[in-house]
């Protein structure tokens, strides 16, 4: 942070902004909307009257070409850009984030490929690239105003992605909250940004570091207030107790690939842009009670269900709580940790979207993703039920897979920085072996259990080839990144150190 | 050429996986599998010496945490390797009849396998705690698929035991990695860093507790009874025979050797126990008599077994917390010897009477007249009950003397107690024995129950079993020679230095 005030990003006026730079710096988030709006224009206009399967695939395969130009240009971008009083600030780490966050989509996206909940395929998918450009419009901003206005195209989009199945009550019983609570801390968060705006007379997240952290001491009440609603708005983004209510429905209640979504890719593009934006050691407290109600209450309530998806949701939270380890870091040694978040994230991704399109695909063969219905499916299915089992053991944290490698890496370099809170680390710990209960439930059901003689018959095989292929390349890179995740690790350690 | 055992085991596990339904195919795959990681086992020990803990394989894994991939062996882990190659090979004989999901069973036994060979092999924390916690998901899968009594329930039970054990086994590694500042998890650096005063009288009864667990240390040995009756005979006989030593071995190997001032004497006695020493000791010496009892009183043949596992693995923990020389001999000798007999007891329990009469109720198999249904299971038994109680010419004789020698140095009267316990088991052994095979006719008179006879498989996995434990006992320099060097050696400095020998 300390390199970026050095840069002196002092505020500029419009008519020194360069606007081919400034295309050049946002031209990835400029293709994908093109590409949405194409989407939209192609399904509406030519496949209105086509099958589910070919509108899907083509909407699916228009965007990996708009995810695949976008990549190419945050590739070939400059490393580091600030422009425009910091609207547009392009850092290694906002890359990774950003290719990251493509990938996700991309892979989301192929997990629309069977789906068949909605008529609206050419919207459906184009939110999904709304989405995602507001979360790339958070991981490349350091201002405010930008902040905000991507953080709720980002959450607009997905208000009505988790809306979208028309035909299931839980979806709009979801949206629903999902919105009455994201409304809710999204004027938490504005409350908080106008208060910083007050206080440090700038919209720049590092001008109002430099303020905060000389501030005299009357303004220090206003600082904490402010600190907290980022803190309230913050927690609800990214489902950490007790703001988390929203979760458990929406994750049950959304379309599979939109609960997919909001699982990874929303965490993402949320952990991250708070993690640029809070002041670390004054939401230390908060923090830490945000973690560890997380954990606890995550894994407790998780005990307790019966539907898998549901169970996923609880898991999230307490996911949550685990990844907000990497926020309590000591003084600038915190920086050491994003390498350690992202590294998190991503391999958890992998991990919850998998889980999810088999929760899916069980869903399409027996009518629920109750965790009696997953009864006999490594008879049913051998290949999704080996699948599941690399999923689920890598979130409950066991090696050799990557959601090990992941809490070991958080967790050691997290004690080394912050030996006092060593009770945090031990209580993950404690609370992963908790975990393990209902992650071996969903496992015991696929594999003990024999499905129950009254069951009808489940559907044939629903997912295809393609599907199948791909869960089980999901699963391969689980695997992979547990058993040797130094290239992943080093590449980000590589991206992230020095800026930010 | 050791680290071949591992990957041995690994690699026939994926093959059994990807066999389908050729179940001939799976079986014939894991026994070749095991015996070829017995071969290994065998020809490289020439080129080990007990006393040094020799690198096998040294490869950088995660640079940016000074993680290594580091396999070594010592005369203690070659005990154990020994013991785990001949487990796995009699398991499998033992498991011949299994025609439900056979190669999901093998593939499942394989990869279990190869984790223990992974812990025994470990000199690397991170890595022994990798191996350690994929050998435990394997056993719920063969329990919870193919055990019988209540199995979903001595499966996730022994499961979740198992992984609280591992949570304060990695509370302890990540906070030995973070405050010794060492950048390095071997467990060599580990063991010569300098922690701050008071670190490892929190951390060591911590880690020490986690590994214990899993070895059925009292009060947290309840997993073990119904984790073994609940399992399938082949996983009941590795969760005797083996699994339970990686607790042991962990016990051992990290905990006393990395965090050795743990057992230093505390400033204060409390009642009279004066140092963690004394408190474990207290603690097994528990669970020798404790299991002893209770066995005893049993009604299924196989909870019988199950708690004379739990009082066998006592007199383990026993030794260890002797800190003697001799003491820690007979522990490590114990691990194999009751590895062995273990193995053995439920293969004759589980295999040779409960498939075929379907019941362990010995009320029920008293009539039975099981001497003159299945007379070769009767001698088995028999001979497996004098080892088991210690009778010379086996090997618990010469790993209990050792043990009990041991302990008597350090505290006679929590030995006296651990004789009785070898008391009691004369006694349960006796009982069950009696009850099971030697049983009067329902009706005078009455012909013996027709039972199908014993398959050759299961004579040869008996065999093998016996003449293992017959070789130890007659010879028991055959393993003490790898055992004595082996504690001798500097890497438990530590531990002498702590005992004030």
């Amino acid at each position: 942070m300390n390199n970026f005030s050095a840069m002196n990003v002092s505020a500029m006026n419009l008519s020194a902004i360069d606007w081919s730079a400034l295309f050049h710096a946002t031209l990835p988030e400029t293709a994908l909307e093109v590409t949405a709006l194409l989407v939209l224009i192609v399904d509406i206009a030519f496949l209105r009257r086509t099958s589910h399967w070919l509108r899907f695939r083509a909407a699916g395969i228009l965007s990996f070409l708009g995810i695949l130009f976008a990549a190419v240009c945050i590739l070939s971008t400059q490393p580091i850009t600030v422009m425009a009083d910091g609207m547009v600030a392009i850092t290694p780490a906002g890359k990774v984030v950003e290719l990251g966050l493509l990938a996700i989509t991309a892979l989301c996206l192929f997990f629309t490929f069977d789906e068949d909940f909605t008529d609206h395929v050419g919207e459906f998918v184009a939110l999904m690239l709304f989405a995602t450009i507001g979360g790339m419009l958070m991981a490349t901003t350091l201002h405010l105003l930008v902040i905000f206005l991507s953080l709720e195209l980002l959450s607009l989009s997905l208000y009505i992605l988790t809306a979208f199945n028309k035909r299931s009550i839980q979806s709009s019983e979801a949206a629903l909250k999902y919105f009455l609570f994201g409304g809710m801390s999204a004027a938490m968060l504005l409350f908080g940004f106008s208060l910083f705006y007050g206080i440090a007379d700038s919209c720049n997240v590092f001008q109002i570091r430099a303020v905060i952290d000389n501030a005299p001491a009357q303004d220090l009440h206003l600082i904490i207030l402010a600190t907290l609603m980022v803190v309230l708005g913050f927690a609800f983004k990214v489902a950490a107790a007790p703001l988390h209510w929203w979760a458990p429905d929406v994750y049950q209640g959304a379309p599979a690939p939109a609960a997919m979504f909001i699982g990874s890719a929303s965490k993402l593009a949320s952990f991250y842009l708070f993690w640029n934006l809070l002041p670390a050691n004054l939401a230390l407290p908060l923090l830490v009670i945000l973690a560890a109600v997380s954990m606890l209450w995550g894994n407790l309530a998780a005990l307790a269900q019966t539907n898998v998806r549901r169970l996923l949701g609880y898991s999230a939270i307490a996911h949550s709580g685990y990844i907000l380890l990497a926020f309590l870091g000591n003084g600038d040694a915190t920086r050491s940790l994003l390498p350690a978040l992202i590294f998190y994230i991503l391999t958890y991704s992998i991990a919850v979207i998998g889980a999810f399109a088999i929760a899916s695909i069980v869903e399409r063969e027996t009518g629920s993703s109750d965790l009696a219905n997953f009864a006999g499916l490594s008879k049913r299915s051998p290949l999704t039920a080996f699948c599941l089992l690399i999923f689920v053991l890598s979130m409950a944290g066991i090696p050799p897979l990557a959601g090990f490698f992941a809490k070991f890496n958080l967790f050691a370099l997290f004690w080394q920085q912050q030996p006092g809170l060593w009770w945090l680390v031990a209580l993950a710990i404690a609370m992963s072996a908790v975990s393990l209960f209902y992650y071996l439930q969903v496992l015991k059901h696929a594999y003990v259990v024999e499905p129950a003689e009254t069951a009808a018959a489940p559907a044939p095989q629903s997912a295809s080839m393609l599907t199948r292929f791909v869960l089980l390349l999901c699963a391969l890179v689980v695997i992979i990144l547990g058993c040797n995740p130094q290239p992943l690790l080093g590449l980000l350690n590589h991206a992230l150190s020095g800026m930010f | 050429m050791l680290a071949w055992t591992i990957y041995i085991s690994f690699g026939g596990a994926l093959l059994c996986a990807l066999a389908g339904k050729r179940a001939a195919f799976a079986r014939w795959l894991a026994l070749l599998a095991a015996l070829a990681t017995c071969v290994v086992t065998l020809v490289s020990l020439p080129h080990l010496q007990a006393g040094t803990w020799a690198t096998v394989v040294r490869v950088p894994w995660l640079p940016s945490l000074g993680i290594e991939y580091h396999l070594a062996a010592d005369g203690i882990s070659v005990v154990l390797l020994l013991l785990t190659g001949i487990a796995a090979v009699a398991g499998i004989l033992f498991s011949w009849n299994i025609d439900h999901r056979t190669n999901e069973f093998f593939a499942f036994y394989l990869a279990l396998i190869g984790g223990v060979y992974g812990v025994f092999l470990s000199a690397d924390l991170f890595l022994f705690f990798v191996f350690y916690e994929i050998a435990i998901v394997p056993k719920y899968f063969l329990i919870a698929i193919w055990g019988s009594t209540r199995r979903e329930y001595g499966a996730m039970k022994l499961a979740l035991y198992s992984f609280i054990g591992s949570a304060m086994v990695l509370v302890g590694l990540i906070a030995a990695y973070a405050v010794s500042g060492a950048h390095s998890t071997d467990m060599v650096t580990l063991a010569q860093a300098h922690y701050p005063a008071g670190f490892a009288f929190f951390v060591f009864p911590l880690v020490f507790t986690g590994f214990a667990v899993l070895a059925g240390m009292w009060p947290f040995h309840s997993w073990a009874p119904t984790g073994h009756v609940a399992a399938p005979t082949a996983a009941s006989m590795l969760l005797a025979g083996v699994v339970m030593k990686l607790g042991a071995y962990g016990c051992l190997r990290v905990a006393m050797m990395m965090l050795p001032d743990g057992l230093a004497p505390w400033a204060h006695s409390v009642l009279w126990l004066t140092s963690w020493r004394d408190v474990f000791a207290l603690l097994a010496t528990i669970g020798i008599v404790y299991g002893a009892t209770l066995a005893l009183v049993q009604r299924d043949f196989k909870f019988v077994i199950g708690y004379s596992s739990v009082s066998h693995m006592g007199f383990v923990l026993l030794g260890l917390m002797s800190l003697t020389t001799v003491g820690i001999n007979g522990a490590v000798l114990q691990m194999f010897s009751h590895g062995v007999i273990a193995g053995l007891l439920f293969a004759v329990v589980g295999r040779m009477v409960y498939a075929r009469t379907h019941t362990r109720d010995l009320d029920a198999l008293a009539p039975m007249q099981l001497a003159r249904a299945i007379p070769f299971a009767a001698v088995t038994f028999v001979l497996a009950g004098m080892a088991s109680i210690g009778l010379p010419g086996f090997s618990g004789f010469p790993a209990e003397l050792q043990v009990l020698l041991g302990a008597w140095h350090a505290d006679p009267v929590m030995t006296l107690c651990a004789g009785l316990g070898i008391i009691i088991g004369v006694a349960y052994t006796w009982r069950a024995m009696q009850r099971s095979f030697f049983g009067e006719p329902a009706a005078a008179g009455a012909a013996p129950a027709s039972l199908p006879p014993i398959t050759f498989p299961e004579r040869a996995g008996a065999v093998l079993l016996l003449a293992c434990t017959l070789a130890v006992g007659l010879y028991p320099r055959l393993l003490m020679q790898w055992i004595t060097p082996a504690v001798a050696s500097p890497l438990f400095d530590g531990l002498r230095k702590v005992a004030g020998q």
